[in-house]
């Protein structure tokens, strides 16, 4: 044992261990400290070897924690006499921060309630899935493809303002484009009549209140057509009453009042082919795991009436909407949907 | 202010510092072969340990640091003494143990005197 090597190397390590003591502690004895390690180690390695070595470290390693802890406990009994000895700047601080905690928290639970899980009318709210980015109706078909992830899958467009004619009366009303599977994939049921088959071309289910209030909530208006922006469609349905979309909160126009429409109104075609959000039932954690992988943001190119073209996607509706017409997207093929209006071929709509 | 009766029993590390100054104030090597040498090298306070007891020791008003120091000794060594309160606290640590000596010997006489 006459290589002082060892006795080196410890000490260097021990001055590591030894800076991170808490700052108090080394101000008034590290040095201190670190002096004795000096005297003691070549004693300790001559008497005990490697042995008495590592103790010497295992003794500073350990009271590390040990020297936090009772800074924290000193802290903290410091806080707290500070705290007694004003006690209304104490009774301030701990008023604001219960009423500030109680007020976020409060808060955050209602919109938890209210816009991210509320979904009148839906079967089993429960189960459905949003996705968050802007998907293009490509992606939302490769999505829907996956019928082994999603039992139904569903794309919407929201909100979107229409003109809305009937018997000649005019209004404007915001609404939903959506596609065939979008009340199935919500589990909604009608109210009267039905809602979108695979066979409808043009079609519009009305909410209750633009059926209540406009059309004197009579039944016989099933079958017949009213103009959507100028373009005639079938109403096939009414939805039932308390039903306000996928997103009634977030893209909620008030079902109550005719909406003045400060918003511009979306020329007709571009919009209805595209996907806004994809909803599915009944998917397992595996399923949302591969379907993370696919992708989820794919714009195509649209040619508007005008003939200009754009490329465009749309946001993601993952909240309600109060929506006034759903009409229905739909489109056979894709090089079709480029070169062609959506709108004038498809159309289901949903309108309030 | 609390009192000695307050941090009775003594652990083992604070009970051996304040032995080790009871005469007079000591630095923390000195301390520390005062307990080796005492214990006949059954106990080391490691440096760590045994600044970290002297901390408590200051932080609970038992211990200070002593102005009174050798002339010639190394300045960075800084010296310690007992507090009054540290003082009364080993002179209650002392009797403590003395009543469990005592009744030790008690038991032991009994035993003897049963078994003769």
């Amino acid at each position: 044992m006459t290589s002082k090597r060892p006795v080196a190397w410890s000490l260097r390590l021990f001055r590591a261990l030894a800076s991170a003591y808490p700052h108090e502690f080394r101000n008034i004895y590290g040095d201190e400290m670190l002096q004795m390690a000096e005297d003691v180690a070549e004693p300790v390695w001559r008497r005990h070897g490697v042995r008495g070595l590592l103790r010497l470290l295992a003794d500073v390693a350990l009271r590390i924690p040990v020297e936090y802890a009772a800074e924290f406990r000193q802290d903290v009994r410091y806080a707290a006499r500070m705290l007694r000895a004003s006690p209304g700047f104490t009774a301030v601080a701990l008023l604001s921060l219960t009423l500030g905690i109680g007020v976020a928290t409060s808060a955050f639970s209602e919109m938890n309630g209210f816009i991210l899980r509320d979904v009148p009318a839906v079967a089993r709210p429960a189960e459905l899935v949003a996705l968050k980015g802007s998907v293009s109706y490509e992606g939302f078909r490769r999505y829907a493809a996956h019928d082994d992830l999603f039992a139904a899958s569903m794309a919407y467009l929201a909100p979107v303002a229409f003109g809305v004619s009937f018997v000649g009366r005019s209004e404007r009303a915001w609404g939903n484009v959506v596609t065939g599977s979008y009340f199935h994939t919500l589990g909604v049921r009608p109210l009267a009549g039905r809602f979108f088959s695979v066979d409808d071309r043009a079609a519009v289910v009305l909410s209750h209140r633009l059926w209540k209030d406009r059309l004197g909530g009579d039944t016989s208006v099933i079958g017949k057509s009213l103009r959507l922006n100028g373009h005639p469609c079938e109403i096939v349905g009414v939805a039932p009453e308390d039903f306000r979309g996928a997103s009634p909160m977030v893209y909620g126009a008030d079902p109550g009042s005719p909406s003045p429409s400060p918003r511009p109104s979306l020329p007709s075609s571009p919009a209805t082919s595209s996907s806004a959000a994809t909803a599915s039932r009944s998917i397992s954690s595996p399923a949302c795991a591969r379907a993370s992988r696919l992708p989820a943001r794919k714009p195509f190119s649209t040619r508007s009436p005008a003939g200009w073209k754009k490329r465009r996607t749309f946001p993601t509706a993952t909240g309600p909407a109060a929506a006034s017409c759903w009409p229905r997207a739909a489109s056979s093929s894709p090089s079709r949907r480029r070169t062609s209006c959506p709108w004038r071929r498809s159309s289901s709509f949903w309108a309030g | 202010m609390r009192r000695p009766e307050d941090f009775l029993p003594l652990k083992p590390h604070w009970f051996h510092v304040l032995l080790s100054l009871a005469g007079e104030g000591q630095h923390g090597y000195a301390i520390m072969q005062e307990v080796l040498d005492r214990t006949g090298g059954k106990v080391r306070l490691w440096p760590a340990t045994l600044y970290g007891t002297l901390k408590r020791l200051m932080d609970s008003d038992l211990i200070a640091e002593s102005e009174s120091r050798p002339e010639d000794d190394d300045p960075r060594r800084k010296y310690y003494r007992l507090t009054p309160l540290g003082r009364r606290v080993l002179d209650a640590e002392s009797e403590r143990l003395e009543e469990l000596v005592r009744i030790l010997h008690a038991k032991r006489s009994t035993e003897r005197r049963s078994e003769s």
